[in-house]
């Protein structure tokens, strides 16, 4: 954000109109391109108008959000992401060159921009029920991985004695990736879905666990004796010094957590659980639908990057008091 | 209310501190001190860096055990850290995760105190930092801090407050200003204060007496009572005869 305020301290207005117009510019380019190249004779998939309605759309509001900022010096945020998002269009116009107008690679792995665009207007219901399968899992999982990864956590960063039997089993059960264990998981659970939740937690749990202890473990020795002359209980200096405390550090355990997570989630898609976007993937790589394949890969990209958005946001509010904290 | 006491004796106190298992040999910090501390007295601890003052301070606070020898308030043997006994360390060690107000209150909290923000307010406003109270420790200078450090321990109501060099990290002309304030404070509270420091003026500035120690292992070697009225004259010849005098013992030529 104080990139943006600085943006029209550094620069002159003229300059910064040209860069308000940067997008626009670039995205009327690409659709130019788009409607005068004829397609390539290699491409036999009839033609389809969902590529150019979004350049159209995009177009249209860029330039309304340009010419919004030429006559009220407004929308400063979209000015400095102009160079980006026509960076972006750019990019996308090129792939659209390589793979439908000259069909340069191979297009039945590398589908145009239009046919995968296609899966999602055609496909839209099925992707979004399969979406709600792979939240349902992966917050399932995460709410165990989470719960026990800090009740662990907190167990052997307090107690020695907690921390003589498990740290070791920690040490020893925490490293391995939880994918080895699906064999494991597969036979010893009911269900797919309970496997895969017990995946996904293990997954979480461990990254959680060792950083809610090395987290309490830091926490200054003069805060729990500030306390103590307090008077103190041990279950007050846990809950009121030791976890607040460690709380940077558990964010951090959970962030790992999560990423980790995605990761078993994706494997116990593709190798067990029915539906949910990795197996949605994966089924459709089976039957050569890669145009799906990329569709459900956008769908993927865009529902992890809003869950870590969210996450960062719950984080932010509860470390407000650290100063300088990354932002997402 | 029941009337403040806070009277304490040292009983013939020493500390050797474990070997550290890294060829260390044992540290003995304290060489068998004893003295009485006057309810609602002020006494300060003089002596160089490393002589044994902070585990001394410790100890009174029940941080520490002894290794010989005791430590009774007001008739009972301590037995370890106690809401009676407030501690101020050097550096505030305020919880950065709370805003100013929750730092005072926090005491208030660990004894399910209900309806604390008169007395609250009462007590950040006694240490003059109206205003800030929903700023984050991070957000003030040292001295503000250190304020507060004061103000959370006075809210317990403790018998005895104890501070471990709490101004030391802190410029001339904020660590003064504190001087006043404190012992404004400890007029008004009447508790018994007992504060380490380094800092000769310092201790003739505050204390009813100058407790000297020697270096390690340390032992009290002489008390030199400062029988001055507040506010002291830092410039005043009665003031500056006592500063050369605990310099004196202290085995520095002025
Ligand atoms: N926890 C400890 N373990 C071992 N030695 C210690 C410990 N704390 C203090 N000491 C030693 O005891 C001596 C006195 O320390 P301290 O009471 O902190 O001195 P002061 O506060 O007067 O500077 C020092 O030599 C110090 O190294
Ligand atoms: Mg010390």
């Amino acid at each position: 954000m104080t990139e943006t305020s600085n943006l029209s301290e550094e620069e002159a207005p003229q300059i910064e109109a040209i860069r308000a117009f940067f997008a626009p510019a670039a995205i009327f380019l690409t659709l130019i391109a788009q409607l005068i190249l004829p397609k390539a004779a290699a491409v036999t998939a009839k033609s389809l108008p969902w590529y150019t309605d979004v350049l159209l759309v995009a177009l249209v509001i860029t330039v309304a959000l340009a010419l919004y900022h030429l006559f009220t010096g407004k929308a400063q945020g979209f000015v400095y992401k102009s160079y980006f998002i026509g960076g972006v269009f750019l990019v996308l116009g090129l792939y659209n060159l390589v793979t439908l107008k000259f069909a340069l690679i191979n297009p039945l792995f590398f589908p145009s921009p239009e046919s995968i665009l296609n899966v999602i207007v055609k496909d839209w219901a099925f992707l979004l029920k399969c979406l709600g399968y792979s939240t349902r899992l992966l917050l399932t999982g995460l709410a165990f991985g989470i719960t026990t990864g800090l009740i662990t956590g907190v167990l052997i960063g307090w107690y020695a004695n907690w921390s003589y039997w498990l740290s070791p089993v920690v040490k020893l059960f925490g490293p391995i990736p939880s994918t080895a264990f699906i064999p494991v998981a597969l036979s010893a659970f009911a269900t797919s879905f309970q496997a895969s939740v017990f995946l996904i937690a293990l997954s979480t749990w461990f990254p959680i666990t060792i950083l809610t202890n090395s987290g309490i473990i830091n926490v200054k020795k003069e805060f729990f004796e500030v306390a103590d002359t307090m008077g103190a209980s041990d279950a007050q200096k846990i809950f009121r010094v030791a976890i607040p405390g460690a709380l940077p550090d558990i964010f951090v355990g959970i962030f790992n957590g999560i990423c980790s997570s995605f990761i078993t989630l994706m494997t116990a898609e593709m190798i067990g659980v029915k539906y949910g976007i990795g197996w949605y993937i994966n089924w459709q790589r089976q039957i050569m639908g890669y145009a799906n394949v990329y569709a459900g890969l956008l769908v993927i990209a865009v529902s992890f990057s809003l869950l870590i958005t969210i996450f960062f946001k719950i984080r932010d509010h509860f470390l407000r008091w650290q100063k300088g904290i990354i932002q997402w | 209310m029941v009337e403040t006491l806070g009277e304490i004796q040292i009983n013939d106190v020493q500390k050797i501190y474990p070997a550290d298992g890294l060829g260390a040999k044992t540290t003995e910090a304290i060489h068998h001190v004893s003295a009485t501390i006057h309810p609602g007295e002020f006494v300060a601890l003089i002596g160089p860096s490393g002589c044994g003052k902070s585990t001394l301070l410790r100890i009174l606070a029940g941080l520490d055990v002894p290794t010989e020898g005791t430590v009774i308030v007001d008739g009972n043997q301590i037995a370890g850290p106690s809401r009676e006994r407030g501690l101020v360390f050097q550096d505030a060690t305020l919880y950065p995760w709370l805003t100013i107000a929750e730092n005072v209150r926090f005491g208030l909290k660990l004894d399910h105190q209900k309806d604390t923000d008169a007395k609250v307010q009462e007590f950040i406003d006694l240490v003059g930092l109206t205003g800030f109270e929903e700023q984050y420790p991070s957000q003030l200078s040292g001295g503000m801090q250190q304020r507060v450090a004061i103000a959370r321990a006075l809210i317990n109501y403790p018998k005895i407050l104890l501070f471990d060099e709490p101004f030391g990290a802190l410029d001339a002309f904020t660590r003064m200003r504190l001087h006043d304030q404190l012992i404004n404070i400890w007029q008004k509270r009447k508790l018994t204060m007992v504060i380490v420091t380094h800092d000769v003026e310092e201790a003739v500035y505050l204390a009813d007496r100058v407790f000297t120690m020697t270096p390690r292992p340390a032992i009290l070697k002489e008390i030199v009572p400062v029988n001055l009225p507040h506010p002291r004259d830092r410039n005043s010849p009665e003031f500056i005869a006592l500063k050369e005098k605990v310099l004196g013992i202290l085995n520095f030529k002025a």
